[in-house]
């Protein structure tokens, strides 16, 4: 291959390794801007990712939905869940279905697990919030504390648009996490 | 070394340095390059250029890495645009290092080396900088293939072995993060580096890119497809898998031209061990649903029968050469055929567990006694070794109280002291 094409090529490598992260912006920037929010009640636990730095997982009461025959849900099938808010203002799933809803938000979701005789555990498209690296294990050491006690509530804001959902960001007793770490210095 | 003085030394370097080119570009065969290699003896000329080589590229890894932990620490203070920025910069900057490389003067091998790594792990780090901003779920696998798939044409555009290396940890994270993968299609993501491979080991047999590359590769490559056999099917086909690669790395000629740049038969021999020393619990044998239902599984097939198509071959160089000690891998891999070609039964799991001590312990005092008869002090600490490991694996096997077996591994390591020292008296090193 002569340098000319060689060069061409590389060149159109670079554009490809260009287009990659900018369709992921733009794709999820769009969700952020156009979506709508929802609150997805949440635990936060505190591990590290080799790449992206810490973040705290997300536990969702949402990921456990109620059905009627659980049974019927084969494992890892890729379905969607519609969305429903309950009278306090968070977000709930309805039974997955194989096909998106005609009308309304929904969300994609991996079928987990059975778990009850009416109940089935499903994966979410969010799992995570990325935090710098000395506030995630101050945060999940700070909400932990207060499991069990009346404590502060932690919910995701969640922004869904189309197929795609995006954590817009994660919200302790109704202040951003980062606005309630800096009120909660450590030990507090 | 003909001649002697500085002047040669400049010389004889730069020979060496100009033998890869003149096979590249066809004008010396690698057959040729080899013998004038070991003509002018220019092995044991200092390693000047691989110094050359390997400098920049580190450096170019180390800071690719260094921006890559730097992002990881998520500067949320910045804003969204600035931190997208700063992500991407690093790619921009290797991408026209790259083209550096290719035109204006820089088409070095630390050139093209360094600017290809340092790109693939910008490419890395922009893609996981965006991950972090939009708080993107897991799916490590996905991440990890991709990155390797887009650094994979750098491999081939700008003669990249160490950006091959990455992408064979690449894929080799890949599996590890979701082993569910199918087995052929593993072997041929593994496969898409081996046109690079070959072409490296042919032109420069020597290069220590090419022995880091082939280091990482084969290893990876080997566990990769073993690991996507075990969870794709039984556990054993992904055994049987093992012990083929094993055989095969134990039995790889050793003595062909050009020389293979990095010491399989050693790999080989530190399988056969691991396995070899596994196979003689009965565990290993009695392990449940050892019957391998072949024709669940078309991909496992397919991958096995082109092993012992391989390895018959290997075994025919071997006698052939008259190489008779690299046969010794074979009756273990007949063995795991033989009990997972039939359902085992108790007694036949007995027996098994019986002949593979038997045989891991022939072969060690048959080290042992050739290596006195011959007074090769090397062979007979192999065999005593062997015989110990055996010994060490089988009180650990036992059901013996921690008394006894702290007794008998007190005596062992005694008689294995003084077995040493009666060696370094009669045997020269």
């Amino acid at each position: 291959m002569s340098r000319r094409w060689i060069i061409a090529v590389l060149l159109g490598l670079f554009a490809v390794q260009w287009m990659i992260p900018l369709t992921l912006i733009q794709g999820h920037q769009s969700v952020l801007d156009e979506g709508t929010a929802y609150r997805f009640r949440t635990t936060p636990v505190d591990p590290v990712d080799p790449f992206r730095g810490r973040y705290v997982t997300l536990g969702f009461a949402a990921s456990r939905v109620t059905v009627a025959e659980p049974d019927a849900y084969e494992r890892n099938t890729r379905m969607y869940a519609p969305l429903r808010v309950d009278e306090d203002g968070f977000a709930y799933l309805l039974p997955p279905l194989g096909e998106p809803p005609a009308e309304g938000d929904y969300l994609v979701v991996r079928v987990m697990a059975n778990v009850g005789e009416r109940a089935l555990r499903v994966a979410l498209p969010f799992d995570r919030f990325y935090l710098e690296e000395s506030r995630a294990p101050r945060a999940e050491a700070l909400l932990r504390r207060r499991e069990g006690d009346a404590g502060p509530q932690v919910w995701a804001e969640v922004r869904v648009l189309g197929d795609r959902a995006v954590i817009a960001d994660l919200v302790v007793d109704g202040r951003p996490l980062r606005q309630w770490l800096r009120a909660h210095p450590a030990g507090d | 070394m003909p001649g002697s003085g500085s002047a040669m030394k400049k010389q004889l370097r730069w020979l060496r340095d100009e033998l890869p080119k003149l096979v590249e570009e066809g004008v010396l065969a690698p057959e040729q390059a080899v013998r004038l290699h070991a003509h002018y003896g220019l092995d044991a000329l200092p390693a000047a250029r691989a110094r050359q080589a390997v400098v920049p590229v580190l450096g170019a890894v180390l800071a690719g890495l260094g921006v890559l932990l730097l992002l990881a620490h998520n500067w949320d203070g910045l804003a969204r645009a600035m931190r997208v920025a700063l992500a991407l910069a690093p790619l921009l900057m290797g991408q026209l290092a790259c083209l550096y490389a290719l035109t204006l003067g820089g088409g070095t091998k630390a050139w093209r080396e360094g600017a290809a790594a340092f790109t693939a792990i910008a490419f890395t780090a922009a893609l996981a900088l965006v991950g972090q901003i939009f708080h993107l779920s897991g799916d490590l696998d996905r991440f990890l293939l991709t990155c390797g798939l887009v650094a994979l044409p750098l491999v081939y555009l700008l003669r990249a072995s160490f950006t091959a290396a990455l992408c064979a940890l690449a894929f080799g994270g890949w599996v590890l993060a979701a082993p569910e993968q199918p087995p052929l299609l593993v072997t041929g993501v593994f496969l898409l580096l081996a046109p690079h491979v070959v072409l490296r080991v042919r032109a420069e047999p020597e290069a220590m890119t090419t022995r880091l590359l082939l280091s990482a590769l084969l290893p990876l490559a080997l566990f990769a497809v073993g690991a996507t056999l075990m969870r794709a099917t039984a556990t054993d086909a992904g055994l049987l898998w093992f012990a083929h690669c094993v055989a095969l790395l134990w039995m790889a000629p050793t003595r062909s031209a050009p020389a293979l740049p990095v010491p399989l038969p050693q790999y080989g021999l530190i399988g056969l061990l691991v396995l070899g020393g596994a196979a003689t619990f009965g565990d290993f044998w009695q392990e449940s649903g050892r019957f391998i239902d072949w024709a669940q599984s078309v991909q496992v097939g397919l991958l096995q029968a082109v092993l012992l198509l391989a390895l018959l071959f290997a075994t025919t160089l071997a006698v052939r050469a008259r190489q008779w000690w690299r046969l010794v891998a074979l009756p273990p891999v007949f063995m795991l055929w033989a009990t997972l070609a039939f359902a085992a039964v108790p007694p036949a799991a007995a027996a098994a567990t019986l002949l593979a001590n038997g045989y891991a312990l022939a072969i060690g005092v048959t080290l042992l006694v050739s290596g006195l008869n011959r007074r090769l002090q090397r062979r007979a600490h192999g065999g005593l070794m062997l015989v110990s490991l055996l010994v060490l694996l089988r009180f650990l096997d036992s059901e013996w109280s921690f008394t006894a077996r702290g007794v008998a591994f007190l005596l062992l390591g005694v008689a294995f002291l003084l077995a040493n020292l009666w060696l370094r008296r009669r045997v020269p090193a």
